[in-house]
């Protein structure tokens, strides 16, 4: 009986050691040590620097880098977080039938301890940034190969979809079968709180993992390289994704009217991010059952009539929450906006439903079998009973709880401004946050340039173009 | 009992050992047919540019223009497709043919790296003037090669099958007087059945 135990706690220390993701630690707890110190302005401190595959810490650290203007270092985690995406993108690129096995498995253990498998949104927001990183290092041809691969990974992304709500829908079919599993399913849904991921704003995405901005900047890249071919389709994907953003068609249709800033002039890109992404926070609930009607069949008595449920709940940027109005050279500006990324996670959790679903009921399945073992040996007067409760206890912690892990440093929103035909020279941008104006000098020297601010806590943030400051 | 524990330990050490497999890297044939998604491709590109030429050439009429250039081809699609690729498909073609006696001249997306090379020769001072290529010297294109790549998108009304439509347009003008010598068009549809 000894062994059994051990081996529990073995496996257990196993995945704490093993695994950058610890099954037993909060994400929540974790990234909001990391957003503190953002807010009290201890940028470099806010997170310690590691050497690991984990796409999230590396995507979570290469935004901090970002944000502290150490574009090459936040290249070197995007690329890192990159790396382990391309193997998933490979498989899914041009086929239906790549690798779901994590998936599958997460249904027999705690999201928290698989290894990460970013959202789809996430995917394409990191070459997304690693190609604003290029930009502000006046790479062009660098952030046009992140741009292309952008797209690239979206329809490894649509496909990789495509093939798990298929899935999903057989594993829910596979408990809507079992009179027991059915019975938890419905029990377990009365009690889910679809408050933040059934709002009409998170209906109408077009899905979860295409965002405007990732597009749009598309659009401006390859118009700045000259690529008119490219170009249009980037702001027509912007436009199919956020129809309400007017400057959008603009941009499309100086495209088709061939119409360029005049010589000596730049076309200026303005991007205003503000705030965090949502947390996530594992919720429990109980929800009371009855199983006495399907243990009679066996002529046993239950002694399960709770069980507990986890799903994650969204816990929203309070601090940043509407967009911060600027001026250039004293025109006042009003950012237009291009993504809120509340809704894509928003949207993320929703489509994930049925897998979170069938795996709490799957969850509470093993945990009855357990329980009801543990109290029907306990009954019996055996140590049985303890070491069945034990391991039911500690197989929970592994086996439940929703994932919290998420990106949490991109923005909660994205604006963007755009002005045509400024003049080759000095420019002042005046951003004025909770009364006290912030002004950055921009040096303007090429046709198309860019420049990105960012608004989180009481902090504001500026990323200049290299070479054009 | 017991054994359901075990199974639970080893799955949970399966869990974090899995998926370490390394790729393999081969040659595949670059015109194999990619039927996998709807997109407009590479080989898509490809083969309506050559389509497209062939039919030119087949018609004459390049014969009736002593020069020509090829304007870049429009994308009016929702794709990032990368037309410069027909463009040069299409150039590639016509220029090659020996039933093509039309000259092909520079073409707007060439029309930089001409100009700089004009200015290098001519402006740098680096060079003994007897040999450069002098400036004013080039020849105008008397007849234009213009293409655009359209695309329509419709879903079935079960909501599980694309059809998107594209329509590759192509026309040749007489630069001087503005008149359409040929005028045609290739459609292509792709379906995708989820």
């Amino acid at each position: 009986m000894k062994l059994f135990q051990n081996l529990i706690l073995t496996t257990a220390a196993i995945s704490l050691c093993s695994c950058a993701s610890n099954p037993f630690s909060s994400y929540k707890s974790t990234s909001d040590t990391t957003l503190h110190k953002i807010y009290s302005g201890q940028l470099p401190m806010a997170m310690e620097a590691e050497s690991t595959s984990d796409p999230l810490y590396n995507m979570e650290y290469g935004s901090l880098l970002r944000m502290d203007q150490n574009y090459s270092q936040s290249n070197y985690y995007f690329s890192l977080a990159q790396q382990s995406m391309d193997v998933w993108a490979n498989s899914w690129m041009s086929t239906t039938g790549g690798q779901l096995s994590n998936t599958a498995l997460s249904m027999l253990v705690n999201d928290n301890a698989t290894e990460y498998q970013p959202r789809g949104y996430e995917r394409s927001f990191v070459t997304t940034y690693h190609a604003l990183n290029h930009l502000d290092l006046n790479n062009w041809q660098n952030a046009r190969v992140e741009i292309k691969r952008m797209y690239q990974i979206e329809q490894a992304t649509e496909n990789y979809n495509q093939a798990l709500y298929n899935q999903e829908a057989q594993e829910f079919q596979k408990v809507k079968q079992d009179s027991q599993q059915n019975y938890l399913s419905t029990q377990i849904l009365k009690k889910y709180n679809f408050t933040d991921i059934n709002t009409p704003q998170v209906l109408a995405l077009k899905n979860s993992y295409q965002n405007a901005f990732s597009h749009y900047l598309a659009g401006f890249v390859f118009e700045a390289l000259n690529e008119p071919s490219l170009s249009r389709p980037g702001y027509v994907k912007a436009g199919q994704l956020n129809p309400n953003n007017t400057l959008i068609q603009q941009s499309i249709d100086n495209i088709d009217s061939n119409t360029r800033s005049k010589k000596g002039t730049t076309d200026l890109l303005i991007v205003e991010e503000i705030g965090h992404a949502p947390q996530i926070k594992s919720e429990e609930v109980h929800v009371p059952i009855n199983l006495n009607f399907s243990a009679s069949q066996n002529n046993q008595q239950s002694c399960i009539n709770m069980i507990d449920v986890f799903y994650p709940r969204l816990i929203m940027d309070q601090m940043n929450t509407t967009p911060y109005a600027f001026s250039l050279d004293n025109t006042n500006y009003n950012p237009m906006l291009m993504v809120d990324v509340n809704l894509m996670v928003a949207r993320s959790i929703r489509d994930q439903t049925p897998h979170i679903i069938a795996r709490n009921v799957a969850a509470a399945v093993r945990n009855i079998a357990t329980s009801q073992a543990a109290c029907t040996a306990g009954n019996n007067g055996g140590s049985l009973g303890t070491i069945l409760s034990l391991g039911a206890s500690l197989g929970g912690m592994l086996l439940d709880r929703a994932d919290e892990r998420t990106w949490t440093l991109l923005p909660s929103k994205i604006y963007i401004n755009r002005v045509n035909n400024l003049a080759y020279g000095e420019h002042k941008i005046t951003v004025n946050l909770n009364g006290v104006p912030h002004i950055q000098t921009i040096t303007l020297n090429q046709p198309y340039q860019i420049v990105t601010f960012r608004v989180i806590g009481s902090q504001i943030i500026f990323n200049l173009q290299r070479g054009s400051v | 009992m017991k054994t359901k524990l075990l199974q639970l330990s080893l799955l949970s050490a399966t869990v974090f050992l899995g998926g370490c497999a390394s790729p393999t890297i081969s040659y595949v044939d670059p015109n194999a047919v990619n039927n996998l998604t709807t997109n407009f491709n590479q080989n898509d590109l490809r083969a309506v540019a050559q389509d497209m030429s062939m039919q030119l050439i087949q018609s004459g009429k390049m014969n009736k223009c002593k020069s020509y250039t090829i304007s870049p081809v429009k994308n009016s699609t929702d794709q990032y497709v990368d037309t410069s690729v027909m463009t040069n498909a299409m150039a590639d073609k016509l220029s090659n043919s020996s039933a093509v006696n039309s000259t092909y001249v520079v073409s707007t997306q060439e029309m930089q790296n001409q100009v700089d090379e004009l200015e290098r020769q001519n402006q740098s001072g680096l060079y003994d003037q007897s040999t450069t290529a002098k400036t004013g010297k080039m020849k105008g294109a008397q007849c234009r090669v213009d293409g655009k790549l359209t695309s329509d998108t419709s879903v079935g009304p079960d909501g599980k099958t694309t059809l998107v439509s594209y329509t590759f347009f192509v026309q040749v003008f007489d630069v001087q007087q503005g008149a359409a010598i040929w005028r045609n068009s290739k459609n292509i549809s792709k379906a995708k059945t989820y």
